[in-house]
């Protein structure tokens, strides 16, 4: 075989857990007490165990409730379908949690998503890359006559989720048995310096995060508002809000 | 010489950071860092302030047959333009396949063919970072019928066809020689005497059937023995400790790398006593006209 044949054979050896059928066995030197398949298997161990071990690092929390072995199980099926597609392996568990919505381990752990996907957000935006912050006194330099057509940007190290569960309320220290009851909400993560934080939203703090990001200006957005409240109570309403998370570092910049 | 360094893993950071322990330089994992912000890259900008720093990498896939991941080598190149290493390496290996990652160093078989492409890639990423690059031999556990010739003569080739340098992993090739029944002395013997940029030193776990390169163990006796062959054939070169599981107290570490230390200087100072007296006795001969 060529290189690029015994590329293609050795990674359908590595990736299907030599499951499917694969030449790269016939262009392995053998010996008589470390045999082509103990060799492969070195190979074929090593690519499954680092990559379990470096998701698993990731989902601390849902390894609690799953326990070792189980979480393990459901990394080793994620992997059959999702190969690492980026260079650094501290982003392999990128899709985890959205694989585990499909996953039969979801009957028993009807959170394990949204868990996965909490715990996720607060591994990878530890290590995003940095970006500005608007702050208070940015903020007071812009004239009034400008407010209405001023827009925000959100940091880019901010998400937003939407959960069933209260799954923030779960640490490696609750007790396997708990209980969760529906109880829909938003939840923000978000990077502040160097630490990661989260907090629960009301519905006015989510509305405005979704206008935000829908590109509206203030005014558009006092007046979304403005269904509900009167337009002083509306625009000092935004304000109070977009306040608290200049204190929260949230937004990165502004434009009008 | 850069002189004598450590492999920085995040459990040593503080200490690094704290106390600015007597280290040459410091060597990181250079996709640790490709595009991170936060604690992690703070933390490398204040190493790099006291340290010189070299830029290891895993991923590079040099071996791959597919093109080299234009995005990685862009990532690369701004790191390496922020924290300017004195060179920069990776392993003589495939980790890639299409869009997916092993994360692991794969081998290569040591054909004509597989010569030809590492020679152009290499040549491709020393020109594309601007920097000295160097490729590492790597721990193997199997080798193909496909390989027309030895590890040995195969890296000879290369440095001289790429003009690229090695980073000889000492480590590596006691843990080849193990598993593929070479003589490690004779292989580091059949290298040129100048193709080494610098030397990895680290453990392995032998189990008995096959020895594994686990990085998780003090450097061995046999590899400490091999290290002085090997700087007795190539010193001056500069040497680290590798440690990248089971990671001891740093003052441990420091205690290998000085073994390190020693080993190469009294090498090199008995070298430059030999090179001494033959220079005299050059003197001491009349010149005849």
């Amino acid at each position: 075989m060529n290189l690029a044949e015994i590329q293609k054979e050795f990674w359908k050896y590595l990736s299907s857990y030599n499951k499917l059928p694969n030449l790269i066995k016939n262009s392995v030197e053998n010996s008589k007490d470390f045999t082509i398949d103990e060799r492969l298997a070195v190979y074929g161990n090593a690519y499954l165990w680092r990559l379990q071990e470096a998701i698993a690092m990731d989902f601390p929390i849902l390894g609690h409730f799953m326990g070792h072995d189980q979480l393990m199980n459901a990394i080793k099926d994620y992997l059959e379908v999702n190969p690492s597609e980026y260079f650094s392996i501290s982003r392999a568990s990128a899709k985890f949690p959205y694989f585990l919505k499909t996953h039969p381990i979801i009957g028993s752990y009807v959170w394990a998503d949204e868990l996965a996907q909490f715990e996720w957000a607060k591994v990878s935006l530890f290590e995003n890359l940095d970006h500005g912050i608007l702050t208070k006194s940015e903020l007071i330099k812009i004239p009034t006559e400008k407010w209405p057509t001023l827009k925000f940007k959100l940091i880019p190290n901010l998400t937003i989720m939407h959960t069933t569960y209260r799954i923030e309320e779960l640490s490696e220290e609750s007790e396997l048995d708990i209980k969760l009851t529906p109880t829909p909400q938003s939840l923000k993560v978000w990077r502040k310096q160097e630490e990661v934080y989260f907090s629960t939203t009301s519905h006015e703090e989510e509305d405005l995060l979704m206008a935000i990001r829908a590109g509206n200006n203030f005014n558009e957005i006092c007046s979304q508002f403005g269904i509900k409240y009167s337009e002083t109570q509306a625009a000092q309403m935004v304000f109070n809000i977009i306040t608290d998370w200049l204190d929260d570092e949230i937004i990165e910049s502004i434009t009008y | 010489m850069l002189g004598y360094g450590l492999g920085l893993r995040s459990p040593h950071y503080e200490e690094v950071l704290t106390n600015q322990p007597k280290v040459d330089w410091f060597e990181v994992i250079s996709e640790n860092f490709m595009n991170v912000g936060g604690q992690p890259r703070r933390i490398l900008h204040s190493i790099r302030e006291n340290y010189p720093v070299i830029l290891h990498g895993v991923s590079m896939s040099l071996g791959a047959i597919e093109p080299l991941n234009k995005e990685y080598m862009k990532q690369l190149k701004i790191l390496a333009d922020e924290i300017q290493p004195q060179w920069m390496s990776d392993h003589l290996c495939w980790g890639s396949h299409g869009p997916h990652y092993a994360h692991d160093l794969l081998p290569l078989p040591y054909t004509e063919e597989t010569l030809k492409h590492l020679t152009t890639r290499i040549q491709y990423v020393q020109d594309y970072l601007k920097r000295p690059f160097l490729v590492e031999n790597v721990s193997s556990y199997l080798t193909y019928k496909e390989s027309e010739m030895p590890e040995w003569y195969f890296l000879n080739e290369l440095v001289t066809r790429s003009g690229c340098k090695l980073l000889l992993d000492i480590n590596n090739i006691y843990v080849s020689s193990c598993n593929h029944d070479f003589n490690a002395s004779e292989f580091l013997n059949a290298l040129p005497k100048d193709c080494v940029g610098q030397f990895h030193l680290a453990g392995h776990l032998d189990l008995g059937k096959y020895v594994n390169d686990t990085h998780d163990h003090d450097v061995c006796d046999d590899v400490w023995d091999l290290y002085q062959i090997a700087c007795e054939r190539f010193a001056p070169v500069a040497t680290m400790i590798e440690r990248d599981d089971n990671i001891p107290e740093f003052i441990e570490l420091l205690g290998e790398m000085n073994k390190s230390k020693e080993i190469q200087e009294k090498i090199r100072n008995e070298k430059n006593r030999e090179f001494s007296r033959n220079s005299k006795r050059v003197l001491e001969v009349p010149i005849q006209l």
